[in-house]
């Protein structure tokens, strides 16, 4: 394993809070080849069901370039459509809309979201930096995809 | 033959894992935490995550099924929990090993605020008391406090909804 990029990679599926998550069923790695990570991460639909979404990290330069971070059908391997994408609150709709190409996730830490209409810098405490690890953007995905049980009562 | 536990504690900024021999007492967990955490293992007690009570390490013994738990030492059997948000107050008394999120569940459930919109409530998080970042929902709550300070306050805010658009 020469490249750092996958030895950092690495690193961080072994990490202790990756690991906690996998622990607690919060998410779970469905495939790693290096560039590309598959994960899939719990969630609770606004009706209360439960449920699981695929993300899809591209990797590469991990972790000096930040992740590139699709919503996933990891059957058909394509992103998925908008009208199967995560429901809720207002901060789920947005983080999961589908807005441009290469489709991916409307966040802070995102490699195309982090530079539309300056996101990162207006959202520090959600950009991405070398200094973060896979784990920040797992417990990110699980917090939007589980805020759902909130409204439901259910936690 | 050796397992590797996921341990949180008292003196402890994160989880982090350890390796201990299978078989050993569980009271090898309080020692290893403790020695990491700087304090003495004596008075320490073993939880497991958001579980109600402590765990006996008189009779405990560390087995395969312990490295699919999260565990937690730490000299506090009970934190004391404020919570404000906007002119209300509510406080009850939580294990340490609780996480952020068991914190907020109650919060934001039937026994706590009243009156909160439920449009909002999955946009709700948990911040220090007087700060505004939140604070990891899978944290447990022993992380912020020490055995000679066990109140902990903190306030109900409303999560940021990044968007890039200005």
């Amino acid at each position: 394993m020469s490249d750092p990029a996958q030895s950092a990679v690495t690193a961080d599926l072994a990490s202790a809070r990756f690991r906690a998550g996998v622990t607690r069923k919060q998410w779970r790695v469905i495939s790693y080849e290096h560039p590309i990570l598959v994960v899939g991460v719990a969630a609770v639909e606004p009706d209360n069901a439960t449920s699981e979404y695929a993300l899809r990290f591209e990797l590469t330069g991990f972790p000096g370039t930040a992740p590139e971070v699709l919503i996933w059908d990891a059957v058909v391997k394509a992103h998925l459509p908008a009208n199967r994408r995560p429901k809720g609150s207002a901060r789920v709709v947005e983080a999961f809309k589908d807005w441009t190409a290469p489709h991916p996730v409307y966040r802070p830490w995102e490699r195309t979201s982090a530079t539309h209409n300056n996101f990162a810098q207006t959202f520090p405490d959600l950009a991405w930096h070398a200094k973060r690890d896979l784990a920040f953007i797992m417990e990110d995905l699980h917090g939007l995809l589980s805020s759902n049980a909130a409204r439901c009562g259910t936690g | 033959m050796s397992i590797e536990l996921l341990v949180e504690g008292e003196g402890l900024a994160d989880v982090e894992v350890i390796r201990l021999p299978l078989g050993s007492a569980a009271r090898e967990i309080v020692i290893a935490v403790a020695k990491k955490g700087g304090f003495s293992a004596d008075e320490a007690v073993l939880f497991l995550e958001d579980a109600d009570e402590p765990v006996d390490i008189a009779v405990a013994v560390i087995e395969e099924a312990h490295a699919g738990r999260i565990h937690h030492v730490h000299r506090l059997r009970q934190v004391e929990v404020e919570v404000f948000y906007k002119e209300q107050r509510i406080e009850r008394r939580f294990r340490p090993a609780a996480r952020v999120q068991r914190v907020l569940d109650w919060a934001v459930g039937p026994e706590g605020f009243k009156g909160i919109d439920p449009v909002i409530v999955p946009e709700l998080e948990l911040a220090l008391h007087g700060t505004t970042k939140a604070l990891p929902k899978n944290a447990h709550i022993g992380r912020y406090v020490q055995h000679h300070q066990p109140h902990l306050k903190l306030d109900l805010i409303r999560g940021v909804i990044p968007n890039g658009c200005p």
